[in-house]
């Protein structure tokens, strides 16, 4: 397993590297300048040359890149152009609300989904369609009109929630859930159908083996072998389904930040874009990607707890 | 029977306990002690001098020297009285009893500070530099008085003062001015409560105890929170779950028990033609052609429909109904008359048309598409060219004949012509001059009364017919609000409440 994590971290620096490289090189391909945004029409190009020397805008992109990258590995992600906090600073009150809803979201895939792939598998027949088809449905609905619907119904004509915002887990760990459960379910539900299916299909493909037959000779009820045996065997396929499921939903949040004008990751850099706060971007971007890969690295050694056999392969 | 429990309960266990959680914790609204209110997102540092805050973030900490009333008098704040002693000097009194949250006391050197700042931090709110470039020093007469010597005549610094030019900062925290990036040092109604506060998101401030105005100049809540919303659905949706007090809000919006109010109409929105000297694109060199442009317009039907009702029919001048020396007959300066708009262009030399190619933001495309499909109707062939990342490079980069623009017109005549047909305007990156515009100014300026209406009419009635701009009315903001949580005095002659307008119900 050491060996199995080692491997997997090793891999994660030259990956980094590349989105670093590539981050900074989108980015200077964005049209307009820090310096003429912070300066508002009516600027003279004397006013923003200055500027950008201030900034150290004017300086070759190598340099600027080279700076960067050297900042990055002293940890440090620079400063923003607008604000002037830190990009850390910036990034450390946006990154629990993200984590927040995605880790949520995909929570909530996790158990909606396993336990209607379950139910369809076990149950067969009607109820199997049945569950099928409303899972096919979820997926087909876009989050963003989800998230309205939901706003609508829960918020505003059954007010059981709150249509927008955050409170940290650390002041009122009620009031976090509440605030996310709606975001959770718009973010979620499309990645409940793709669960769903995974489950049902490992879990008929288990019910069928002869270690089932077995346990139920010995008197096991069927329920203590699908969910301690058939679950557990069932369960590779779907910590991956349930991994892109994650990535999915951080994508996701994006547009869920929005709707429930949350301050997330996505908000601060949509923001960021908007007023050509580079760093900032640079550091959401890669700090984005230092999430899939960690989530990856997870789903790895998840995937190697629950099947030995990948541990040696 | 098990199965299907243990999956129902499953299912549901996620929402059942999150919103017995947050049942009457989260979506109460507010009550009268605490007032919470939308307002769009603008800089995100607390140094008002470094960014343009939003308004009423800004307002919550930090005075400014004078007040607007909600009919457009410019009343005391800070400073208690002013004169121009001649047309380049203004002298303001002070207030004596004005002490900053760092204990600092407010004073002329204060105000010496605080302009020598603005002028020259880099970045610099740009909302302020407009009244600001016309101040040359500041001199510190005595402790309660302050002389500002103006490069040229500004008779409306008093109102720039009340607005993004006039906050006041503590000289001391003036003196390290990156700890005002997360902190506000001012000497406000509110105090912002760092630990309730994140930044370019939600601020919460709490009632400044040692404010100096009494409960019946400034009622203020116990608890003000101002949420900033890029998205209008997001902030309709919070008003609607009476998450929040107040909001702005589109043509249309109705919120159950809530009241809507109209400000006054002074958005100047639509096309401005930067090339008037015909450089770049020779048509719209001739003022026929601008004319026509004016005259293939159904201004009362863009209102209608882009702006959904809410504004006055304009001109294409500076120049709204509160401004001195308005007349109605101005608004009919240029009727939709499609015929004597192609009789221009054929006068013009252009009987077939032209193409012009327009610098466009986004967001405004209704109004851009509206205006293109009018002149293709005359021949005007009018291409938008969307740039919502660098708007403002290309707009400083004098490249353009045309842009979208959207600029807000005070009702102060002299500052809205100076700032939108003068040389120094900031949406004017060609450099345009017009010597009448200039003399009818420098006129208007130092005369008084009745002469003083009719060369500002006289001048608005020019700025129509030289047609700078392609503006078919002046747009309204309209806010809503709860009237059992907050008393608004509806705004008049503004174009919305300011902060010192959203007061609790019921008084402090």
């Amino acid at each position: 397993m050491l060996r199995l994590c080692l491997r997997r971290l090793a891999s994660v620096v030259p990956i980094m590297a590349i989105v670093a490289t590539l981050t900074f090189l989108l980015i200077q391909l964005v049209p307009g300048d820090p310096a003429s945004f912070l300066l508002g029409t009516g600027a003279t190009p004397e006013q923003v040359a200055d500027l950008q020397a201030t900034l150290g805008l004017d300086r070759p992109a190598l340099v600027q890149y080279g700076d960067w990258l050297g900042g990055l590995f002293r940890g440090d992600l620079g400063v923003s152009l607008v604000s002037t906090q830190t990009v850390a600073e910036s990034l450390s009150s946006a990154l629990p609300v993200t984590v927040s809803v995605a880790v949520l979201s995909t929570v909530f895939t996790v158990l909606v989904g396993v336990t209607l792939g379950t139910v369809a598998a076990v149950r067969g027949g009607v109820v199997d369609r049945a569950v099928m088809w409303t899972a096919s449905i979820g997926m087909a609905i876009p989050s963003f009109w989800l998230a309205g619907m939901l706003v609508f119904a829960f918020a505003i004509r059954l007010p059981v929630l709150p249509a927008t915002g955050y409170v940290d887990f650390a002041a009122s760990p009620g009031e976090w859930l509440s605030h996310l459960v709606l975001p959770m379910i718009a973010v979620g539900l499309a990645g409940v159908g793709p669960v769903a299916f995974q489950t049902r299909a490992g879990v008929i493909d288990q019910l069928s083996r002869d270690y089932v037959r077995t346990l139920a000779a010995n008197g096991l009820s069927r329920r203590r072998i699908v969910c301690r045996h058939v679950l557990r065997n069932a369960s590779g396929p779907v910590v991956t389904v349930a991994s892109l499921g994650f990535v999915f939903a951080l994508g996701g949040v994006m547009v869920i930040e929005a709707i429930f004008n949350l301050p997330g990751v996505g908000t601060l850099m949509l923001s960021s874009i908007r007023q050509h706060d580079l760093p900032v971007v640079q550091g959401a971007v890669l700090a984005f990607s230092l999430i899939i890969v960690a989530v990856n690295l997870l789903t790895d050694v998840v995937a190697a707890t629950l099947n030995p056999r990948i541990r040696f392969s | 029977m098990v199965l299907r429990r243990t999956a129902l309960s499953l299912i549901g266990s996620t929402v059942l306990v999150a919103a017995t959680g947050c049942a009457g914790s989260g979506t109460g609204g507010s009550g009268q002690k605490t007032f919470t209110m939308s307002a769009f997102p603008t800089g995100n540092s607390m140094d008002p001098w470094k960014t343009q805050l939003s308004q009423y973030v800004a307002a919550a900490t930090y005075d400014t020297l004078t007040h607007v009333n909600a009919d457009g008098t410019v009343v005391p704040w800070l400073a208690t009285s002013w004169d121009y002693s001649d047309a380049t000097t203004l002298v303001m009194e002070l207030r004596t009893d004005v002490v900053f949250t760092d204990g600092a006391s407010f004073d002329a050197e204060a105000v010496k500070a605080n302009i020598e700042y603005a002028k020259s931090v880099t970045p610099s709110n740009v909302a302020a530099q407009p009244y600001l470039a016309y101040i040359q020093s500041v001199d510190v007469v005595s402790k309660s008085k302050v002389r500002f010597n103006l490069t040229s005549s500004q008779p409306d610094l008093p109102y720039g003062f009340s607005q993004q030019a006039g906050w006041m900062v503590s000289p001391t925290a003036l003196k390290n001015p990156s700890a005002l990036a997360d902190t506000a040092v001012g000497s406000g109604p509110y105090v912002l409560d760092k630990s309730a506060t994140t930044q370019n998101k939600t601020y919460t401030f709490t009632r400044n105890k040692n404010y100096w105005a009494t409960a019946a100049q400034w009622p203020r809540f116990e608890k003000l929170v101002v949420q900033l919303m890029t998205d209008l659905t997001a902030s309709d949706n919070a008003a609607r779950s009476g998450q929040i007090d107040y909001t702005t809000v589109t043509a249309g919006t109705e919120i159950t028990g809530w009241k809507i109010s109209e400000g006054a109409a002074c958005a100047f929105h639509g096309f401005t033609i930067f090339d008037v000297e015909g450089t770049i694109n020779k048509p719209l060199g001739d003022v026929r052609v601008r004319q026509a442009m004016n005259y293939a317009i159904d201004r009362e039907a863009i209102l209608k429909s882009v702006l959904g009702g809410h504004g006055d029919v304009n001109a294409s001048t500076p120049f709204g109904r509160d401004s001195t020396g308005y007349t109605r007959s101005i608004d009919s300066y240029y009727s939709y008359d499609v015929a004597k708009a192609k009789r221009l262009l054929r006068q013009a030399g252009y009987p077939n048309g032209f193409s012009v190619k327009v610098l466009n933001n986004p967001q405004w495309d209704q109004m851009a598409q509206a205006l293109a499909g009018y002149l293709r109707k005359v021949g005007i062939d009018v291409e938008l060219s969307n740039h919502g990342d660098d708007l403002v490079q290309q707009t400083n980069s004098g490249k353009w004949a045309m842009s979208t623009s959207l600029q807000a017109v005070t009702g102060l005549p002299y500052s809205d012509f100076t700032f939108l047909m003068t040389k120094s305007s900031s949406m004017n990156p060609l450099g345009n001059s017009n010597a009448k515009v200039n003399a009818l100014l420098a006129e208007a300026v130092s005369a008084e009364g009745a002469e003083q209406k009719r060369l500002y009419a006289e001048l608005a009635e020019y700025a129509a017919e030289q047609a700078w701009y392609v503006i078919p009315a002046l747009s309204s903001q309209l806010h809503a609000y709860n009237p059992d949580v907050v008393k608004v005095v509806e705004p008049e002659r503004v174009g919305g409440p300011m902060l010192y307008h959203l007061t609790p119900v019921g008084g402090e």
